[in-house]
């Protein structure tokens, strides 16, 4: 029995860009040395707003699936879009409502606020404490490894293309160097108009 | 003092004081423990270029939450040779180690008619130091550096326990915050997954020696990144750089929160 | 049902008892302090929150809002104090709508107590509760197990002893506003420097018997030196294999309407997902 978090493995990472976001994440599932499934995506959409999740892959289905519910019941109820601040609180309450028996996740949500078109990153603990950055967030088994990498390659206000760079240069080599995360990325380059996705090119190990 | 308070049908001998649980919370026996190692915090980082190497390390010395010096050097120069040493982990194992490799290079070149000692002689001898200690490691991650007799830069990185690599390295990293710098080094260095932008995913980015400039300039970065997501990591940067023409020595500032 | 939702206590327990560790929550290292002076009392807190050894938010905000001239610091593990805060922030304005009066600094700090004496110190919340009611300038800091002590000048979080250190060389009776603020300014920059777990910029916030004033960000003495180069990859850099373009105006261009009276199954199903 180990740490709940890295039995399965996984990275997601977020960065602002000018007026666009992107989120990325790996797609491997593994049970601690054995890799069970390199296509686990684990970045998840609810309208405009993009929930990344890592942790244990069990929590991140059933967590996955909780927002899908409780993001649909808003939009039956408010007869709208949800934004991506509001969603984030959403995390947050439900998240610590299981504060005594947490789920074992670490999200992560990316969006820009359809009204204001300001790019929106958070993350959070997995009792849902809520980090705002206005830079990049990181989360999974390589967090180190991203932390080391977003800090060096983000610069602020990077186009879209260039944001699809530099989020991609950081998720694969910071993968690279953790035994339980890679096996190709999926990166989601978001501006107001359109989302590009994009299937990395990576390491096979 | 005074007796225990209500034990009047008790026929245990009466202590003058109370007697400290034999038990932990678990039901374990208590045992008293020394714990001969404390981790002083710290990174170091060395890369080789053509004709130079670079050891960088910064300057803060820690013990838990609090700092015991901000400028503590990590990165030794070995006698007046083209050698340079880093050590990080212990900080006492770590000093230890640099002053046993000093009086080896020193005592080399008395041995063997002033002869200096070689990189890779060097090198093999850190690595029976470090072994010699196998069954009480030297808490220390080291990272050795020089000109060999080409005049070109080599690096040799150890773990605690002294296993090494013969043909050496362009680069490595050690210390609190390695897992933060290694794959940024990876990726301006080696350029790892850089692939050619003409060439729609085919061609890799060939991988070339950097000029000097430039290697300082990514091991700045590196360190002011680890200092801002690193608490362990700050105060000060040493940086020494060997090329034909001697050995360097520059000290910047770091953040000190 | 509002309230903690214990559920995944027993299958946590149970993996636990099998050696799991239990995981570690966003913990805000810190260094809080509070100050009465002559006509108020000054809160500041640093804005750094950690993850073990790694800096998880250079920026966050450690002064909470409870009620307009009641506000908070809090250290120890960051969703606790957040939401800790929040709740009983809703009580006493809910307490204050019902008794027609201000809020007390007093039933703020009582509401707390209870709440973290009945959770036995599992919420791990450690404030500095400061404010200005019709009673008076009032500071308390409140553990998280239910302690609480009143005091003219306080500090908390792990570097709470190098911020006392400044405040016990010169704290006096009767400061003015501007002097407090120093005071507590560099209580906090003695945690910001001499304490690892505590870091980047200062937050003050200043209450008085009109308003209270949050100065964010107060001080930067942690900014970051522009880097040595730029790291902007030259674009085509990375290969990818595949790629979707998915246009907004795509997802909502088709609208179809269906007359819901003719077909009795259709009216019952509604597509929800997008």
């Amino acid at each position: 029995m180990s740490n709940p978090f890295s039995i399965n493995g996984g990275a997601v990472v977020a960065m602002v860009g000018k007026d666009c976001v992107a989120i990325a994440c790996d797609l491997r599932l593994g049970m601690q040395a054995l890799t069970v499934s390199n296509d686990f995506p684990k970045i998840f959409n609810y309208g405009d707003v993009y929930l990344g999740l890592t942790g244990l892959a069990t929590d991140v289905t059933t967590v996955s699936e909780m927002f899908r519910y409780k993001v649909n019941m808003y939009r039956l109820r408010e007869e709208r879009d949800i934004e991506p601040e509001t969603m984030a609180n959403l995390v947050s309450s439900s998240l610590y409502e299981k504060r005594f028996g947490p789920y074992f996740v670490s999200p992560v949500i990316a969006g820009i606020n359809p009204h204001s078109q300001k790019p929106f990153v958070c993350g959070f603990d997995s009792i849902g404490c809520i980090d705002f950055a206005k830079d990049f967030i990181v989360s999974g088994t390589a967090s180190d490894q991203l932390f080391g990498t977003c800090e060096s390659l983000w610069e602020p206000d990077m186009e879209p293309e260039d944001l699809f760079e530099t989020i991609s240069q950081a998720m694969l080599n910071s993968v690279d160097r953790d035994a339980l995360s890679g096996w190709g990325a999926h990166v989601y380059v978001i501006t107001k108009d359109k989302v590009v996705k994009r299937l990395l090119k990576g390491r096979q190990d | 003092m005074s007796l225990s308070s209500v034990e009047p049908l008790s026929f245990d001998p009466a202590y003058s004081f109370e007697a400290s649980q034999s038990r932990d919370h678990s039901g374990a026996p208590r045992q008293h423990s020394f714990n001969p190692y404390t981790d002083n915090g710290g990174t170091i980082l060395g890369i080789t270029g053509d004709d130079f190497v670079v050891l960088a390390g910064d300057t803060r010395h820690t013990a838990g939450y609090n700092i015991n010096s901000r400028t503590e050097r990590k990165v030794y120069r070995l006698g007046d040779n083209n050698l340079i040493l880093a050590t990080v982990g212990f900080g006492a194992d770590s000093k230890d180690v640099a002053e046993t490799m000093t009086r080896a290079v020193n005592d080399f070149k008395f041995n063997h008619n002033l002869k200096n000692m070689t990189v890779n002689a060097a090198a093999q001898y850190l690595f029976t130091v470090l072994y010699g200690n196998r069954f009480f490691p030297k808490y220390t991650h080291c990272i050795l550096a020089g000109l060999d007799k080409d005049g070109k830069g080599r690096l040799y990185s150890y773990d605690s326990v002294g296993s090494y690599s013969k043909e050496g390295e362009r680069r490595a990293a050690a210390g609190a915050a390695s897992s933060l710098i290694v794959p940024f080094l990876d990726n301006q260095v080696e350029f790892k997954n850089q692939y050619l932008p003409a060439s729609n995913g085919t061609q890799e980015r060939p991988v070339e020696d950097l000029p000097k400039e430039t290697v300082i300039k990514l091991v700045k970065d590196a360190f002011t990144s680890a200092t801002e997501r690193h608490i362990e990591v700050g105060d000060g940067l040493q940086i020494i750089t060997v090329t034909k023409d001697g050995v360097f020595e520059e000290m910047t500032e770091l953040k000190k929160d | 049902m509002p309230g903690f939702d214990f559920s995944n206590h027993t299958r946590n327990a149970a993996l636990h008892a099998r050696g799991m560790p239990l995981p570690k929550a966003t913990s805000t290292g810190t260094t809080i302090v509070g100050c009465i002076y002559d006509g108020g009392v000054v809160i500041a807190a640093d804005t750094r929150a950690t993850s073990g050894p790694i800096v998880a938010d250079k920026n966050c905000e450690k002064l909470h809002y409870i009620a307009p001239q009641i506000w908070c610091a809090g250290a120890g593990t960051a969703a606790d104090t957040e939401f800790t805060t929040s709740l009983i922030s809703s009580s006493l304005e809910l307490h204050s709508l019902s008794t027609g009066r201000k809020p007390r600094v007093v039933t703020c700090m009582t509401l707390l107590k209870q709440h973290l004496f009945r959770h036995q110190g599992h919420i791990g919340a450690y404030l500095v509760v400061a404010g200005v009611d019709p009673t008076g300038v009032h500071l308390f800091t409140v553990h998280a197990h239910g302690s609480t002590d009143k005091l003219p000048y306080v500090t908390m979080g792990s570097g709470s002893l190098a911020a006392m250190a400044i405040f016990e060389t010169m704290w006096k009776k009767n400061l003015t506003r501007e002097e407090a603020i120093e005071l507590c300014s560099q209580a906090i920059q003695a945690g910001i420097f001499n304490d690892l777990g505590s870091g980047s910029n200062v937050d003050v916030c200043v209450i008085t018997e009109e308003k209270a004033t949050l100065m964010r960000n107060y001080l930067t003495p942690n900014e970051r030196m522009p880097k040595e180069q730029s790291y902007k990859f030259a674009r085509g850099t990375t290969a990818y294999l595949k790629e979707v373009v998915i246009e907004k105006k795509d997802l909502k261009k088709y609208v179809t309407i269906v007359d819901l009276a003719a077909s009795g199954a259709a009216a019952d199903s509604m597509e929800i997902d997008a």
